[in-house]
């Protein structure tokens, strides 16, 4: 996977980015506890392996691999690898879309007396959006280089997000956890017999 | 008499810092002042949430009511806000 080319004072970026990795590191512990391991960091590249922790046996769910390049003039890119190769997911081979209920239309009831709640409709949105199964997708998160250099989000600029640590290394985990590995906290085994039903008779 | 304050480590988006609190007053007191503290200033308290062990906390409830333990780690992220649209 490529790296786009730097144009910021690599020496910005570079301080910015050891700034994430240590304080990552000084943390290591606790973020072992969460399932979180920092597999790679090399400027500009970080990789960190999430795990369902809550799973037993627990198992690994994804890489996440941050590319800091030009960071903090630009956000960071973000893409959900294969822990073990470091290469992205196309859409359909990703182990979590990042699922995350929403509230949406709050529903009319005209003449409903006051004080009576009124019920709101919830809708489930994915925070990890493709074009087709086999395209990269991208996180659709304010605080990463997809999100703000997409066309539909031209209204919301990085500049908005970037003074409150939109795209700091910590913060995007914590997004990808509660919505991505967080939730999984069952296997759901299916038992099949095989073997019946063949038309032999037996010996 | 002994201090009634106690020392809290927050997390800020990965950067840590102590917070002195009172025990009686509402948690919301100590996401204001950690984000004092980080000068993360750039969004307002209400977009932020805390987590203890992987759940999020109610920043009305008094922060005696958690029963922190000593050593306890408090992790205060900006919400995920809007996206997953385009």
């Amino acid at each position: 996977m490529e790296t786009s080319s730097q144009v910021v004072d690599p020496d910005v970026s570079r301080a910015k980015f050891e700034r994430e990795v240590a304080q990552f590191r000084g943390l290591a512990g606790a973020y072992r506890e969460r399932g979180w391991f920092l597999a790679e960091a090399d400027f500009p590249i970080a990789i960190v392996v999430m795990a369902a922790r809550n799973l037993r046996p627990s198992a690994v769910v994804t890489g996440v691999r941050f590319d800091y390049t030009d960071y903090d003039l630009r956000p960071p890119s973000v893409r959900l690898v294969d822990p073990y190769t470091a290469e992205p997911f196309a859409s359909k081979d990703a182990p979590t879309n990042l699922q995350r209920a929403v509230r949406t239309t709050q529903l009319a009831f005209p003449g409903l007396p006051e004080g009576i709640a009124v019920p709101q409709l919830i809708e489930n949105q994915p925070l990890l959006q493709a074009y087709g199964p086999e395209e990269i997708p991208f996180i659709c998160l304010p605080g990463i280089r997809e999100y703000h250099d997409h066309p539909g989000h031209s209204g919301d600029a990085w500049e908005l997000h970037r003074t409150a640590g939109a795209g700091r290394l910590v913060r995007l985990l914590e997004v990808i956890d509660r919505y991505g590995t967080s939730p999984i906290s069952q296997y759901n085994l299916e038992v099949r017999i095989q073997g019946y039903g063949q038309a032999e008779v037996p010996q | 008499m002994p201090d009634p304050h106690i020392d809290l480590t927050v997390i800020v988006s990965g950067q840590p810092t102590t917070v002195r609190a009172n025990p009686h007053a509402p948690l919301q007191t100590v996401v204001a002042k950690a984000l004092e503290q980080t000068h993360n200033t750039g969004q307002p308290p209400e977009n932020w949430e805390l987590k203890y062990d992987g759940k999020v906390l109610d920043l009305s409830a008094t922060i005696e009511s958690f029963g922190f333990p000593a050593g306890a780690n408090l992790f205060l992220t900006l919400k995920a806000g809007i996206g997953g649209d385009v």
